[in-house]
């Protein structure tokens, strides 16, 4: 496949990782953003009838979907690292002898 | 003959797993349903996945890419690394709090207690007991496939009509009753064992199977190329799924927020922090199982014997394309191994629904009706397992009549929990749904699905569309728009509901609760 081709198909998914870069940065909202912008990315239109194949095996339309599974791992990492549920965890452990039982 | 001996030994081990794990077990009614809350990250990680991947991921993926290309990567894989995930960051950690606060073994009784309604659990308790039906046929129509692919030619005078192959009604009840054994004896531990073990075998011999492939191929490049020159259209999507369509896939993986076993597992975590793991690592396992097995189906397209007859000609049976690779490309040894493996993916779900089903008859029918101290815990475990027992019997049974292919079939189980989703989300997130607008959000939902499905034929057309879309996005608006509409209108739940179950910001402020509403239809205030 040729460099900008490249470029091109993939370049969405690169200013994903900047958005990644920028999570780290910020705070909770920053990553529900790259959340909803990950769900966005997802509709690749533009590589819908290109047959390419990358690295000589790929088809370009998984290639694409592959990266994108690592870059929702890495999404979800910064999740738990900004966004985590600390209250709901609280909720769970804390000790109520009189609470009811179902 | 060979595959088959290797697959007996890994069913063998399965139930030795299991009777292992009855050697540890408490005696109780929590730890046979819920392991007694001891599951770690690496066990829950393991099982959620091999939860979540059936014969719907391995065999029904690489039919699927097979027949429409590389575009069901993204319809589910991708989709599914996604939006599992945000369902066990958003629905699951939240449910697990809940239940373990709370004491809840399913989701009936989280959700009778949430809207202070019998009805409610009444309704909903067969409606998933009949989706998890064909979830757990996927699975024995799976198994069939493949056992009797990699094995023909073992047995050729006593199953000619199958090539000499097993025959899958043999199949069926061999692996019923494998699951069987280890679900009854090692209760939900011994299922997140096998889950564990399972996991690990179907990831690696995905992995073998495809390097072995690759190589009889001539290699990745030459086996896509091969493609590329006579399938061009199967590395691409524009023939066979629209935007449309590929969009609307999103919603199907929603369907694990309401999946009654997923749920289950969730509550067996030992503390929130056991979810981190599964969190991070269940997009990259997808991406493992999912790109060599569409792959492969792509590759089955044009891949063909020194004769130049194709491996997998056109109108080969369904779901038989991966083991058809294997069993032609590979070694009986490596055609074994990778049928323990299929079965091992597979089996993997089937113990944990198997499981589930049993807990909320136990749970929900048995205790809700007959009185929670009428039953010992070894009565209710007794009363799980004969539960289970049945529900093997009648899938099995089904198992023998049911034709079609693995994957419209899970897709349409798969749509009638995703049309439950706003049930869920809405209990957990907003403080105004309502027990009405619960029920009606329920039935409408059964409704939409019944009527969809029957125009589909029963599933029969497996390339059904609704409005230019897949019939989950009419049902899962229909089930929303439901829900908000009739909760709007009706009465508010309760202030002792409310405070049991939205817990304030800051949780050191959340005082003792003293009284909450009984789980009857009289909860609700004007």
């Amino acid at each position: 496949m040729e460099g900008n081709a490249f470029q091109t198909a993939f370049r969405p998914l690169l200013d994903c990782g900047i958005l990644l870069a920028i999570g780290v940065l910020m705070s909770k909202r920053a990553v529900y953003l790259l959340l909803i912008a990950l769900a966005l990315l997802h509709q690749d239109f533009w590589l819908w009838d290109d047959p390419t194949l990358v690295l000589g095996f790929l088809p370009v339309g998984l290639a694409y979907h592959a990266v994108y599974s690592l870059v929702v791992a890495g999404a979800w990492y910064l999740t738990l690292r900004y966004a985590w549920p600390s209250d709901t965890e609280a909720f769970a452990e804390e000790r109520d002898e009189d609470l009811p039982r179902p | 003959m060979t595959s088959l001996v290797i697959m007996a030994g890994y069913l063998s081990l399965l139930v030795g797993l299991g009777i292992a794990a009855n050697r540890v077990f408490r005696g109780t009614a929590a730890d046979y349903f819920l392991a007694s809350h001891s599951i770690g990250p690496v066990l829950l990680m393991m099982s959620l996945f091999g939860t979540t991947m059936t014969a719907f991921a391995l065999v029904g993926s690489t039919g699927e890419a097979y027949r429409v290309g590389i575009g069901v990567y993204g319809m589910l894989a991708s989709w599914s690394g996604l939006v599992h995930v945000g369902v066990f960051f958003f629905i699951g950690i939240r449910l697990w709090a809940i239940g373990k606060r709370y004491g809840y073994l399913t989701q009936v009784q989280y959700f009778r207690a949430r809207f202070d309604s019998d009805l409610l659990g009444l309704i909903l308790f067969p409606i998933l007991v009949t989706l998890v039906i064909p979830y757990l046929l996927i699975g024995l129509l799976g198994a069939g496939g493949v056992v009797q692919s990699l094995t023909q030619g073992a047995f050729p005078g006593t199953f000619a009509a199958t090539n000499g192959g097993l025959p899958p009604w043999l199949t069926g009840l061999i692996v019923s009753c494998a699951v069987l054994s280890y679900v009854f004896f090692g209760g939900l531990r011994g299922a997140a064992w096998a889950n564990t073990f399972q996991t690990a075998v179907f990831m690696l011999t995905g992995l073998l199977a495809f390097w072995l492939i690759s190589s009889k191929l001539g290699g990745l490049a030459a086996a896509s190329r091969q493609v590329f020159e006579s399938h061009p259209e199967r590395l691409m999507r524009a023939d066979s799924v629209t935007q449309l369509q590929f969009f609307t896939y999103f919603f199907i993986p929603l369907s694990v927020g309401m999946f009654p076993h997923v749920f289950q597992h969730w509550l067996t975590a030992r503390s929130a922090k056991t979810f981190r793991l599964s969190i991070v690592m269940h997009p990259i396992f997808i991406l493992i199982v999912w790109a060599p097995c569409v792959l492969i189906g792509v590759w089955a397209t044009s891949a063909a014997l020194p004769d130049g007859s194709l491996i997998v000609p056109p109108g080969s049976p369904r779901n038989t394309e991966l083991a058809t690779m294997v069993h032609t490309l590979t070694t009986p040894v490596i055609g074994g191994l990778l049928g323990a493996g299929i079965l091992a993916a597979i089996m993997s779900s089937l113990d944990s629904q198997f499981f589930c089903l049993g807990t909320m008859f136990t749970t929900d029918i048995v205790a809700h009706y007959f009185g929670e101290g009428r039953f010992g815990d070894r009565r209710r475990v007794l009363l799980g397992r004969s539960f289970i027992v049945a529900i093997v019997a009648i899938t099995y049974l089904l198992s023998l009549t049911e034709p079609r292919q693995v994957f419209p079939v899970g897709v349409w189980c798969f749509t009638g929990f995703a049309g439950l989703f706003p049930l869920v989300c809405a209990a957990l997130y907003w403080r105004r749904c309502t027990k009405a607008g619960a029920i009606v959000c329920v039935a409408a939902t059964a409704v939409a699905w019944a009527l969809l499905f029957r125009a589909s034929g029963y599933g029969v057309d497996g390339s059904y569309l609704f409005l230019g879309m897949l019939p989950v996005a009419t049902v899962l608006t229909i089930s929303l728009l439901t829900l908000v509409g009739v909760s709007l209108v009706t009465a508010t739940p309760s202030e002792a509901t409310l405070h049991k179950f939205f817990p304030p910001a800051n949780i050191a402020a959340h005082p003792p609760i003293e009284t909450a509403a009984p789980a009857t239809d009289q909860g609700e205030r004007p």
